[in-house]
């Protein structure tokens, strides 16, 4: 593991450098950060984004297969050739690397998902651990959920911001071959810079005011699947998608065949476990018909099936849900009152 | 100053007798957020939680659609109907919400009591975020937001933070028209005078575009849509049981590909079915996790039934709805 | 010629028009036996009255890459069933402002009253009407660009 700083001003030299790679990084426009494709510099300042990270790698929208025609008939598919350009995911908060780690987890899980996988191969995650005064924000909550500022988890380098430079991890021979990559950019490092990240690193975490103690909420869960607790609290549910898609972890999706001006595609998109239409059967019968079963589901996949399925939990602290909710669902006060309930 | 806190107490005694009466099966209220600073809905059964509603500028949510909910709710299997009414709490702009509810006949007048407050303004939750930043991070919880006629003052541990009117308010809010409810049974607060008519500002900067420049900006504004629906799902009016967005039998109308396309064919059909229904509530804007100005198309909307057709929807359920009703004089510019 | 005005030359619009059975199909129809010349651009779809002509329909002809839509129905006060194109005015009025607003062209959208007898104003139309929308050119704003 290699150690390093760079200057805040020769940052654009690196991002020169590192021209052959795709390279997709925090950009801010209407007060919204979006990690999207950049040939500049991205942001170096910016709260954590709306829209999580793992659009880079399953896009909202994602074209599988062409359809092949004969006549008027479709009658094969024929495989879309993957970019062959490597990807470079640029600013990745900590909490957005975890859930990375869940997302490989899942696509690697019984099935191997090409698109995701492939693009997830051919990729260099440089992360960018939280600092003050731009992080954390209101509802963050990694702490609690086993991560930090400065966790690294699902990255290949991190970079963290110590005033006029920062201190560069390098944490696998991806990053050390950005390491090579920026040779003369990148500044020998010494004891006092990583104890000033470290520093750094444990004013974010200080500055964390939201806790969730995790501790007993599996037991808590697998008593109060009955509880009408979960009616309660989702009586004000309106039903829309906003926690699920700007989840990062959250990964559902749905197959679609769209055939338009005689060409045919099919291809995926995101869906969300709180629309009904997610889980009606084609006799109309609707396992989860309620509010209050959907919201339960959400609960459930993150602390409990996710655990059972993968051995990760299935939340990672980024407090989206909480922050963007139009009703204050706020899933730290969800699984607390579960947790009381149930002792 | 609005004494919010005499307003609150008076609601609070209005709820509390209308449960311990049997008036109503339960109130739709707006309570304190835990770990919030703006207001969130709750429902009360029970008289003695009636200490629980609050009201203040961070009650931003339009209550009426639990109202909706309520009145299409299904009775499962063996379970009685319970027809009786519900009381729901108001602000003037929600009001005009249940006016047209019953105008379309989804309401019936007397399946609702109507508690509604008067107001001169909300808080816009973007805004909020913005301004909370100067208040220091461990002083921040169990805020309280007041405002006069020209400052909000929020008010927290150890200090208070005057803010003034346009930093904070709501967009909705700066057109707002009816600060007193058009509908109730009860009504809280004094009567609020002196507000000016609507002049479209909020549209002329649009309307003064090219087409082209016009396009741009919708395109830009449209691409960010991430199709969450929160508002379709907050909006009162949206209350068909089977959404055309979510219909696929016979077909699908639109795909869940989310582009510019597709974005752009839901926004406009969206507008489109609460064209000469939207009240202008602000929901869908408020609730939009990508800040898209969605109100705008609403409001052009709006404009156009009010010069075409002299048509305002929302202030007197007698009135006939707009695609309901024709006058033989309506403008004819086709060819 | 340069390639841009041999482009537009080339394009040939699509149309979709959605004609009211009783009066403007018929007066389609009638344009057909009399053998008048209208561009055939024009693909039609037959409904009932032009009140059934939902606004989601047009949106949703331009959306799957319609250049223009037209709708015609019987003259106001002729209407089969007695007010429907009413409905339809009001309805498709409100269409062609937000089109307008949201800067994609109004001029693809048009609506027309065409009676039974009327074949010629028929095909008097949708010849201006092809006119109109080639000068255009195609239409990419709701349809999605072609790299899609």
């Amino acid at each position: 593991m290699a150690e390093m700083i760079i200057k805040k001003v020769r940052v654009d030299g690196l991002f020169e450098a590192m021209k052959d790679f795709e390279v997709y990084g925090p950009i801010t426009k209407d007060m919204i950060t979006r990690y999207q494709k950049t040939t500049g510099t991205p942001d170096l300042v910016f709260k954590s984004s709306r829209k999580p990270p793992k659009e880079v790698f399953f896009p909202q929208t994602e074209k599988m297969f062409d359809l092949v025609k004969d006549g008027t008939r479709f009658v094969g598919a024929k495989d879309v050739p993957p970019g062959d350009k490597p990807i470079l995911l640029f600013g990745l908060r900590p909490c957005d690397g975890r859930a990375l780690n869940v997302l490989d987890e899942l696509f690697n899980w019984d099935y191997t998902d090409p698109y995701y996988v492939d693009k997830r191969k051919k990729s260099t995650v440089i992360g960018l651990a939280c600092t003050l005064p731009a992080m954390p924000k209101d509802n963050c909550f990694c702490t609690s959920m086993g991560g930090s500022p400065g966790s690294s988890e699902g990255m290949d380098m991190l970079w963290v911001d110590i005033g006029d430079s920062y201190y560069v991890e390098s944490l696998n021979d991806k990053g050390n071959a950005i390491l090579e990559l920026g040779k003369g950019i990148f500044e020998e490092s010494g004891d006092d810079v990583r104890s000033s990240a470290g520093k750094a690193i444990e004013d974010a975490a200080n500055a964390i005011d939201r806790k969730l103690d995790t501790s007993g909420v599996r037991d808590a869960l697998a008593k109060s699947f009955d509880y009408n607790y979960w009616d309660e609290f989702s009586k004000r549910c309106m039903g829309c998608g906003i926690c699920t898609f700007l989840c990062p972890t959250c990964h559902c999706f749905d197959i679609q065949d769209i055939v338009k001006n005689g060409e045919g595609v099919r291809q995926r998109s995101w869906d969300s476990c709180q629309f009904d239409y997610y889980s009606i059967h084609a006799s109309n019968h609707n396992p989860r018909p309620e509010k209050k079963n959907r919201q339960r589901n959400r609960v459930y996949h993150k602390f409990y099936y996710s655990e059972n399925k993968l051995g990760l939990v299935g939340c990672v602290g980024c407090g989206r849900c909480i922050n963007l909710c139009p009703v204050n669902i706020d899933i730290i006060e969800v699984i607390q009152g579960a947790k009381e309930l149930s002792q | 100053m609005v004494d919010y806190n005499a307003m609150t107490q008076e609601i609070r005694a209005k709820a509390k007798a209308m449960l311990e009466n049997k008036e109503v099966k339960y109130i739709i209220g707006w309570e304190r957020g835990a770990n919030s600073f703006i207001s969130r809905p709750v429902i009360i059964r029970d008289a003695g939680d009636t200490d629980r509603l609050v009201w203040n500028p961070g009650c931003v949510d339009n209550l009426t659609r639990y109202l909706v909910e309520e009145m299409q709710y299904k009775p499962k299997r063996g379970e009685e109907p319970d027809l009786g009414p519900v009381g729901i709490i108001v602000k003037p702009c929600d009001s005009k919400s249940i006016v047209e509810l019953i105008k379309e006949n989804i309401v019936p007048r007397e399946r609702v009591k109507i508690i509604a407050v008067t107001n001169i303004g909300t808080v816009e939750t973007n805004k909020l975020r913005k301004v909370l930043q100067k208040i220091p991070q461990d002083k921040r919880a169990g805020i309280d937001i007041l405002q006069d006629d020209n400052e909000f003052i929020i008010k927290y541990d150890g200090g208070e933070l005057k803010v003034p009117r346009p930093e904070l308010l709501a967009n909705k809010c700066e057109t707002c028209v009816t600060h007193n409810p058009v509908i109730h049974d009860v009504v809280i607060g004094d009567k609020i005078e002196g507000f000016e008519a609507d002049k479209w500002a909020d549209l002329a900067e649009l309307e003064s575009m090219s087409p082209e420049e016009r396009w741009k900006f919708w395109e830009d504004q449209i691409s960010k849509c991430v199709r969450c629906y929160a508002c379709r799902d907050s909006c009162s009016l949206c209350y068909c049981a089977e959404c055309v967005f979510d219909k696929e039998k016979p077909f699908t109308w639109i795909d869940k590909t989310v582009d510019v396309s597709n974005n752009m064919f839901y926004h406009l059909v969206r507008a489109m079915h609460l064209a000469g229904r939207c009240v202008d509530c602000g929901e869908c804007e408020r609730v939009c996790p990508v800040n898209i100005p969605i109100r705008k198309l609403n409001r052009l909307l709006l404009k156009s039934a009010k010069d075409r057709y002299k048509i305002y929807p929302g202030m007197n359920p007698e009135d006939k709805p707009m695609f309901g009703s024709y006058d033989i004089a309506d403008p004819d510019e086709v060819v | 010629m340069t390639g841009d005005e041999k482009a537009k030359e080339e394009f040939e619009p699509k149309i979709i028009g959605f004609l009211c059975n009783w009066c403007s199909y018929t007066g389609a129809d009638l344009a057909g036996v009399s053998r008048l010349q209208y561009p055939s651009n024009i693909r039609i779809i037959k409904v009932m009255c032009s009140g059934r002509v939902n606004p989601q329909f047009v949106l949703k002809a331009f959306q799957e890459g319609a250049d223009g839509v037209l709708v015609s129905g019987c003259h106001p006060g002729d209407c089969h069933y007695i007010e429907g194109n009413y409905h339809a005015r009001r309805k498709l009025a409100m269409l062609s402002d937000i089109l307008e607003f949201t800067g994609i062209e109004p001029e693809r959208f048009q609506m027309s009253w065409v009676s039974a007898s009327e074949g010629q104003k028929f095909a008097k139309i949708v010849t201006a009407f092809t006119e109109q929308v080639k000068e255009l050119g195609p239409q990419k704003k709701l349809a999605g660009g072609e790299d899609e």
